[in-house]
């Protein structure tokens, strides 16, 4: 009979009915190709964003800049060339001049005869880890660089830093900001939707008015609004922080909404009822019940919301009104590749853009992935 | 006699995770005009699921066997049901020839549309007819199935009527196209004791004034005994016993219909044990081989009815079961 | 039964605001209205009725979990007495240990995150009745073997199991602190038939194990018949009969019992048609109608029962009905 072929075998069943919440949503999100894909893609990137530093050859800001090599385009690393092959992979050097016959602009001219080897786990500018910089806890190694001069995987901007450096640091930053304004809008939500869902009735109708009020709010003008009142002498470190404070504080609403949905309908299931027909506390019932009956629906909440809360850090500095250099974000560097000139000279410009568009696909595709994976009771056969 | 309906070896299996889930396995069955038949199992019995085939309204994920065929005969005309494809096809059956009431009325009107409006769209739609004839046909429809002050009914929404009401007005939507065949999934579950008697008795009186076929799906044998003709007896999947009701509930042959009898409470006799069906349903990741019955059955044979499939043997005329136990006694007698 | 019931409701009243409006009044639900009634201890007690009858509540208000608007229930096992209208925190916990609940859906009932030793383990480390994990556990394996569960299942989550299997996880969680007052709220209603036998059984087989009092709340008057030893119909938040079970099925007085006795479609195919049919549907306790509350669809009711509601009054040994014509319709029936 066919159907003994996917009949498994007890062992595994044994395993399906022990298996708990997590276990099962994580076994149904395994069989999700696309999910995975972007899971690992997402993974990739956060470890890129967190490692950056190291990863990086050179420092981000102004200071890391090669005067050499401005508006330089990417340096793809060979290992055979017309001169022969090598097992270490190299860039060529290049000359830069200006004359009469350029009319005065600089052009940049690959010499092929200057072989630039990569070198690994070479010294360069001093940086901290994880904020590991704050116990003085310092490092300087980086993955590669150039034994002379600079390498440049993705090309320079106009200045001359390093659009790879640059690039890496921008997913980190843009990846604080956003679990920053996750994270409080995540905990203005559970306070706001959980006061709302678990007492109903009036407090419940006043907190929805509210909602529906911040909820009507239009952010850019509002974001235009408040940046307006940033003062423009404050530290880039300041800004970032009013910002993911700005965006924290106009993303509730939508979350809160939801942990307040979640609740009232679990709160009236009947394993609540028997929880509190045994004399449990709310205290209790909170912990023990409504809390882990959500706790998967809120992660993955939090993990759909996060390209949005990203997507308004870039939005908004984007138009100006966010993060500005030096810091680097996915934002900021989008606000680069606005002109003509980019589009028709210096194209490689837009590969953060590309990583700006991985990451947030990442997220949406993880995000739905989980939210199927979640509802394990949701397509129920028969 | 022509049938209205012939469902020749349906066998049905869902795409899940786990695997491929057979939902049903090989079942047969005619549907006469005028015959109201009684499909009973439990949950999972895959009765349901054998009523939605007939509209193809099950699930992206079933997967029918070639050899399966479901024949609709309308006006001289053969339809295979499993054949059609594309939504004007399905209209055919859809709402055509064949319509469907549910255990929950309000899941089938949508909320926030009238129920009038609802009625005459989909009248519009299957006959072809204008609005306002269509309406006409709507009242009538309300009034024939006890709906009092019908015209009134016509522009209110499905939660302004209560539960009986509601399936009410449902069965007037599903016979307003005069279907050849009415499918009634669980009608009266749903429903108090005095509702439900009340329903079935509309029941029975439209098959007689329209003469259409119904499929009666339910769990409960004692509203079987009470509206249908023929009976079909269906456990995990496979059709066990299938008879004219009389000789089905009196002289059940297959042990799961005995079973199922036994364990019903009944009221002339307060003194009698309950006598459950040892066991559980099997999960449908779990059918067991052989006789899906064997694993509750109190006579199974060791070593034939674990490993054959058993088909239906004829025990009284046009009474059909399939069990080895049976068919022997029945040799035997 | 000279003994004292185990529970006794006076004039029992259970009103819900409907809504909450800023202004004016609210419209109040009357879901149970000036119930008397007496459990015996050791009784199967049988409450019969319509979706809208206010069984359910009146089940829940005797568990104090339904706000309890107005009259006394008081519960006396022999060792306590408590009047469950207004109990303090302390006893309220005792309380809790000695009256539960089953519930009608065994799939809303059981939390999904939870394995069913910590479902059926609940209770006993809510009320604090054992002291340690060794303790709890051999507590939920003694229970958990007196409902049939099969011990090695214990790990799992109640997504592995199936209708009646979780019931059965339900009913020892509700008997592990040991009560002596269980109401069982359509406990078999969303069951299979043959699943359903088994259930009754052991909820028959626990009571004269553990010597518990049933309240068993049903809209199925076959499955009541059979099990219970007492039965009370309700309509539309009042007793509307009550007695023992043969007496009451044998001669149901009220015509609300009759026409339920006989909407039970029975199992004889050539038993058809030969029912009295009501007519109409249960009225909404928001707007119930004046007098008796079931004039709308009896087909007996006269000016006097459209004015007057009447009271329970006796019509047998422990057979109580509240009809103001029961006595002449039951003449009129033993002459024709």
């Amino acid at each position: 009979m066919a159907a003994n072929t996917s009949v498994p075998t007890q062992k595994a069943k044994e395993a399906y009915f022990t298996a708990s919440q997590s276990q099962l949503i994580w076994a149904r999100f395994k069989k999700n190709r696309t999910a995975m894909i972007a899971a690992s893609v997402l993974v990739g990137l956060i470890l890129m964003g967190l490692f950056a530093p190291f990863l990086s050859p050179y420092d981000p800001t102004i200071a890391g800049r090669d005067s050499e090599y401005e508006n330089g385009a990417p340096q793809i690393p060979k290992f055979c060339d017309k001169n022969g092959c090598s097992i270490r992979p190299f860039i060529y050097g290049v000359k830069r001049e200006r004359s009469i016959e350029t009319n005065f602009r600089w052009v940049t001219t690959v010499d092929p005869d200057d072989r630039r080897y990569l070198q690994f786990f070479v010294e360069g500018w001093e940086y901290g880890l994880l904020g590991s910089a704050n116990i003085g806890l310092t490092f300087d190694t980086h993955l590669f660089g150039a034994d002379k001069g600079k390498v440049h995987l993705f090309g320079t901007d106009a200045s001359g830093k390093d659009i790879f450096s640059r690039t890496l640091h921008a997913i980190n930053t843009s990846m604080a900001v956003g679990t920053l304004g996750v994270l409080i809008s995540f905990v203005l939500a559970l306070i706001i939707g959980g006061i709302a869902g678990y007492f109903g009735g009036l407090t419940d109708s006043i907190i929805q008015m509210v909602t529906d009020a911040v909820r009507t709010v239009p952010i850019i003008p509002l974001f235009m609004a408040i940046a307006a009142f940033l003062p423009p002498e404050i530290s880039s470190e300041a800004r970032f922080f009013y910002i993911s404070l700005i965006i924290g504080f106009i993303n509730w609403p939508t979350l809160a909404r939801r942990v307040r949905t979640h609740l009232l309908v679990e709160r009236n299931q009947e394993y609540v009822l028997a929880a509190q027909l045994v004399g449990a506390s709310p205290g209790h019932i909170i912990r023990k019940h409504l809390l882990p009956s959500f706790t998967s629906y809120i992660i993955v909440d939090l993990v759909i919301s996060f390209p949005y809360i990203v997507l308004s850090e870039t939005a908004l500095s984007f138009i100006g009104l966010g993060l500005k250099d030096p810091v680097t974000s996915l934002g900021v560097m989008l606000l680069n590749v606005t002109s003509a000139d980019v589009l028709l000279n210096y194209q490689w410009y837009f590969i953060p853009v590309l990583f700006f568009i991985a990451l947030v696909m990442a997220f949406v595709f993880v995000g739905d992935g989980l939210r199927d994976a979640a509802d394990p009771y949701g397509g129920s056969k028969k | 006699m022509t049938e209205l309906l012939s469902v020749q070896n349906l066998k049905l299996k869902f795409k899940t995770d786990e695997g491929l889930v057979t939902a049903v396995d090989g079942v047969s069955f005619d549907v006469a005009p005028g015959e109201i038949l009684g499909l009973v199992g439990e949950s999972g019995s895959g009765k349901s699921v054998t009523a939605k085939s007939i509209m193809q309204l099950n699930a992206d994920n079933s997967v029918y066997d070639p050899d399966s065929s479901i024949k609709l005969t309308d006006d001289g005309k053969t339809i295979d049901a499993l054949k059609l494809k594309g939504t004007d096809e399905l209209m055919l059956i859809r709402g055509g020839a064949v319509s469907m009431i549910f255990q929950e009325p309000m899941a089938s009107f949508a909320p926030a549309i009238k129920i009038g409006s609802q009625m005459v769209e989909q009248l519009v739609l299957h006959k072809k007819i204008s609005e306002a004839e269509a309406k006409s046909i709507s009242i009538e429809m309300l009034e024939r199935v006890g709906i009092s002050d019908a015209a009134r009914r016509f522009d209110q929404y499905a939660f302004e009527l209560s539960g009986g009401m509601r399936q009410r007005a449902m069965i007037a939507m599903a016979l307003s196209t005069r279907p050849k065949l009415l499918i009634a999934d669980e009608p009266t579950t749903a429903l108090d004791v005095t509702i439900q008697a009340q329903v079935i008795d509309l029941m029975k009186d439209l098959v007689a004034e329209f003469g259409m076929g119904i499929i009666f799906i339910t769990h409960d044998l004692g509203v079987i005994a009470q509206t249908a003709d023929r009976v079909a007896v269906m456990y995990l999947g496979r059709l066990v016993e299938q008879g004219p009701v009389r000789n089905v509930i009196r002289n059940p042959a297959h042990p799961y219909t005995q079973g199922l009898i036994n364990a019903l409470p009944k009221l002339d006799d307060l003194g009698a044990p309950l006598t459950p069906v040892a066991g559980d349903i099997p999960s449908p990741l779990e059918r067991p081989s052989g006789c899906v019955f064997h694993t509750r059955c109190p006579v199974a044979i060791e070593g034939k009815c674990d490993k054959d499939v058993p088909e239906m043997f004829p025990m009284e005329p046009d009474h059909d079961a399939a069990c080895f136990v049976a068919a022997k006694q029945e040799e035997a007698a | 039964m000279s003994d004292t019931p185990l529970i006794t409701a006076k004039d029992l009243c259970v009103y819900y605001g409907l809504g909450r409006k800023l202004i004016g009044t609210t419209p109040v639900i009357r879901a149970v209205e000036k119930v008397n009634v007496d459990i015996p201890k050791g009784s199967f007690f049988g409450l019969v009725g319509e979706s809208g009858s206010g069984k359910t509540t009146l089940g829940r208000a005797l568990l104090n979990a339904a706000p309890i608007s107005d009259g006394k229930v008081s519960y006396d096992d022999g060792e306590v007495q408590y009047d469950v209208a207004s109990l303090s925190k302390q006893d309220l916990k005792d309380y809790r240990k000695r009256a539960q609940l089953i519930f009608q859906d065994p799939y809303a009932a059981l939390s999904p995150r939870m394995t069913v030793r910590d479902i059926i383990a609940e209770p006993l480390e809510v009320m604090g009745l054992t002291s340690s994990r060794e303790e709890t556990d051999e507590k939920v394996r003694e229970i958990a073997a007196k409902c049939r569960l099969n011990l090695e299942h214990l790990r799992r989550f109640p997504h592995a199991f199936s209708g009646g299997q979780r019931q059965r996880i339900s009913i020892a969680r509700a008997l592990v602190s040991n009560p002596k007052f269980v109401v069982a709220d359509e406990s078999v209603a969303a069951l299979d038939v043959s699943i359903q036998a088994d259930v009754l059984n052991l909820l028959k087989e626990l009571q004269k194990e553990l010597g518990l009092t049933y309240l068993f709340i049903s809209h199925d008057l076959s499955v009541v018949a059979h099990i219970c030893d007492h039965v009370a119909v309700m309509y539309l938040g009042r007793l509307v009969e009550s007695g023992p079970t043969r007496e009451l099925f044998n001669n149901p007085r009220h015509p609300y019992t009759q026409a339920l006795l006989s909407a039970i479609p029975s199992l004889d195919p050539d038993h058809r048609g030969q029912v009295q049919k009501l007519e109409g549907e249960i009225p909404s306790p928001a707007d119930p109608p004046p007098g008796c509350k079931f004039q709308t669809r009896c087909r007996f009711a006269t000016d006097h029962c459209r004015r007057e509601e009447p009271k329970l009054e006796e019509a047998g040994p422990e057979h109580e009905v509240a009809c103001h014509r029961w006595q002449e319709l039951a003449e009129k029936e033993a002459v024709g």
